[in-house]
């Protein structure tokens, strides 16, 4: 699971007449990952395609030009390829019937566009009353027809032999030619524009009413040559997709040679298999004949550019369904680890940690749950799926660490500082508690009456789980800050050991330097820690949460670290324990010796990469502070008395609760993603691999 | 509430202010150049938003010390 299918590189070599069978064998196993040959040494050239390729290349181009002229779109999915021996005369015929049907409906098209412009040049003339003849033949007359000015009758005045005739909204005016620029003008002037008359004879109504006429019968035969082609798309339509999809097939296979390398009589396939379907594969090529199959299992690269075999991911189960988040940052390459497995680790759990919430939890749980269940395989249904594991995570989260449930906690929590008081000082614990009730009172709820005494806005729901910590409340935020450092350790801790194991056999001196990276980690956290220890121990709320959780880590992940003998440097006044000083001296020595003399400087980036992790707590006290304001706002409007506020106040608490799930979520989702990417990946991962794509898969997995 | 208590809050919200315009900022410059170059090549989608989201870590710093700063008001 950590490492990609082992690989083998293969040489098939053969007689030229066995090369059909072997393309086709090769083509069917689906097992080699073909490396063109580039056509470098004396005696070798590029194959050539086999006979048939010209003929089925030109058939899936006429039948891509019927499918075009058809409109039959290609399905996501594809469809089972299928080409009968007789596609090609079949593709031919249709062709034939096609464009002889697909001609004819262009025509009757063109012939309805240009009755349609006539008709509309001769819808001025019937209403005039004039018969077309009319309008022609004089020799000292203009003759001016368009539509009718507002003002018609000033015309007198610039022409006074004028002749009008009105109509239907139109004007003809007959004008000796001496006024005709005259009238033109006048009419200009009032945006009148004149209109060709049609050079034609006889009573303007009837010769509207033919041309109608024409128009309603060539519209029929176009409808009805639209329809002769909707049938054929209808019948030939999967006839097409199968055959298309059959001669994709055909001319790849067809194509392949051009890929190989042959002499006169023999040819040269190169490639890699999967070291277990060598055998298997060899087996195949030899029943054709005497086919020969030469392997050497992949090994570490000796020098910069050789080429590195192609790589395929054995990811099973949940793993697989994170591959695409990898992947999408980039390929791993063959000779290093998959961190696949570590992502389908490490995003449920931060995702968990940034919503820790059960009702967000749930609800993106069941939501990502429906999304994978109903969607077709694809990334997006692998992204509901990670977003279905962080949704129980974060379920978990809310439910047993801090308790709440769409931004409400099930308890009131005294702050940990009072309860921590208790001990120490009575008289001041109990002054504080008075006071935090008084804040208290306004706070929400699930339980009722949780304190005596303090009558917060609740919603009457006893949830039997008494909250860790809560996201609003000071000294438990910085409890939250150790955690997500806790986290930082691990994570990258892991990340420097891939990093050890992918340099194992490239360079002594980079492992060496990741070595020192994981003690400068170690040593920098035992410096956190004893900060936070050193404050709790005299202090005297020495109980709270964050002190508890730090006295948890030092007796566990820290004993070693003897946290309470501190060494102060001298000119900065810095004091650590002396443990964390050795260790970082050795890492600086370490990184100096193998990276270079400033690389311990980079020191400082370890620190770096830690605090980033504090965003685990970060988004989700972020989260927690805005819908605790909106929540603090709308639920007493809704728990109160007024029908009116109450629709008004529940509305909004909807919009607001969907905000903050969708938005919390795009967050945690892509702060999840950065923290593995950025912090995790660049500490071991190089990724830049190639992906195995088989010959012959394309097809296969679009089928 | 005394006037250190007040002095405190105002140092963690300025803390805040600055280091969230500090990122937007970065942000904005790289995830112009990002988006470029994805246009470019759709490929470098993975290492663009890691790019991108670099700054972001400008602005986790800035809550740290705010959040210590805050936590040092219950511990007058």
């Amino acid at each position: 699971m950590l490492r990609a299918e082992r690989m083998s590189r293969v040489l098939i070599v053969g007689p030229k007449p066995l090369l059909e069978g072997s393309v086709e064998i090769l083509h069917r196993v689906q097992s080699v990952h073909l490396v063109d040959y580039a056509g470098a040494d004396e005696g070798f050239e590029l194959g050539r395609p086999l006979a048939r390729s010209a003929e089925t290349s030109e058939s899936l181009l006429k039948l891509r030009a019927i499918a075009a002229t058809l409109k039959i779109e290609r399905e996501e999915g594809g469809v089972l390829p299928d080409a009968p021996p007789d596609v090609r005369d079949r593709i031919l015929a249709l062709e034939q019937r096609i464009t002889e049907e697909e001609e004819n409906r262009k025509r009757i098209e063109g012939l309805v566009q240009d009755l349609g412009t006539k008709i509309q040049e001769r819808t001025p003339f019937p209403a005039l009353g004039l018969p077309y003849e009319a309008y022609h033949g004089y020799a000292s007359l203009a003759v001016l027809v368009g539509p009718m000015p507002k003002d018609a009758a000033g015309l007198e005045g610039q022409a006074p032999r004028i002749e009008l005739f009105t109509g239907g909204g139109y004007l003809a005016a007959f004008v000796p030619k001496a006024q005709e620029s005259a009238v033109r003008d006048a009419l200009g002037r009032q945006g009148f524009s004149s209109v060709e008359v049609p050079e034609t004879e006889g009573d303007p109504r009837e010769v509207l009413a033919r041309y109608q006429a024409d128009l309603e019968k060539w519209r029929t035969r176009l409808t009805e040559a639209e329809g002769r082609l909707q049938t054929m798309r209808e019948k030939f339509a999967d006839f097409l997709l199968k055959a298309e999809a059959g001669l994709e097939l055909a001319v790849e296979k067809a194509e392949a040679p051009l890929r190989f390398a042959t002499s006169e009589h023999t040819f040269v396939v190169e490639g890699w298999v999967p070291t277990a379907r060598v055998d298997p594969l060899r087996a195949e090529l030899q029943r054709t004949g005497n086919v020969h199959v030469e392997t050497e299992p992949a090994h570490a690269p000796a020098h910069e550019d050789e080429a590195e075999p192609p790589v395929l991911l054995r990811n099973r189960g949940v793993p697989k369904r994170f591959q695409f988040l990898v992947s999408l940052f980039s390929t791993p390459s063959y000779h290093e680890l998959d961190p696949t497995l570590f992502l389908s680790i490490g995003f449920p759990i931060f995702f968990g940690l940034m919503i820790g919430d059960a009702g967000y939890g749930a609800l993106w749980a069941v939501l990502g749950g429906l999304g994978y269940a109903k969607m077709k395989p694809g990334q997006f249904r692998d992204l509901m799926f990670a977003m279905m594991l962080g949704g129980l995570m974060a379920t978990i989260f809310g439910l047993f660490v801090w308790g709440e449930a769409f931004g409400i906690p099930f308890h009131l929590k005294i702050p940990s500082d009072i309860v921590a008081l208790g001990g120490t000082n009575p008289g001041l614990a109990a002054s504080k508690y008075a006071e935090w009730t008084r804040e208290a009172a306004h706070e929400l709820s699930w339980a009722c009456g949780d304190l005596a005494g303090v009558a917060n806005p609740c919603l009457g729901v006893d949830v039997p789980v008494v909250p860790m910590m809560n996201k609003l409340q000071k000294l438990d935020i910085v409890a939250m800050l150790l955690v997500s450092i806790t986290l930082a350790l691990l994570h990258l801790t892991a990340a420097f050991v891939l990093g050890i194991v992918n340099e194992w056999r490239h360079s002594k001196k980079h492992v060496a330097a990741k070595v020192a990276w994981i003690l400068a980690l170690w040593g920098l956290f035992a410096i956190i820690f004893s900060v936070v220890k050193a404050g709790c121990d005299g202090w005297i709320i020495g109980e709270a949460t964050h002190c508890q959780y730090t006295y948890f880590v030092s007796g566990t992940l820290l004993p070693w670290a003897d946290l309470g003998n501190l060494v102060t440097i001298p000119v900065v006044g810095i004091s650590m324990p002396l443990s964390s000083l050795v260790l970082l001296l050795i890492a600086a020595l370490i990184v100096a010796a193998t990276e270079s003399p400033v690389a311990p400087m980079e020191i400082a980036s370890v620190l770096a990469n830690m605090i980033s992790y504090a965003r685990l707590a970060g988004i989700g006290v972020a989260k927690a502070a805005t819908i605790g304001a909106f929540n603090l706002m709308l639920v007493p409007m809704v728990l109160g008395d007024d029908l009116v506020w109450k629709i008004v106040g529940a509305v909004l608490l909807v919009l607001a609760q969907m905000l903050v799930f969708f938005l919390g979520a795009i967050s945690a989702g892509i702060q999840a993603i950065r923290l593995n990417w950025v912090e995790f990946f660049i500490k071991f991962f190089k990724g830049n691999g190639t992906v195995f794509r088989p010959f012959g898969e394309k097809t296969a997995t679009e089928a | 509430m005394a006037v250190e208590t007040g002095l405190v809050a105002m140092a963690a919200g300025i803390t805040m202010a600055g280091s969230a315009i500090a990122t937007a900022w970065a942000e904005k410059v790289v995830g112009g150049a990002t988006v470029g170059a994805i246009a470019e090549n759709p490929k470098l989608f993975g290492r663009g938003i890691a790019l991108m989201v670099l700054p972001e870590t400008i602005v986790i710093f800035g809550l740290v010390v705010a959040l210590q700063l805050i936590s040092k008001i219950v511990a007058e």
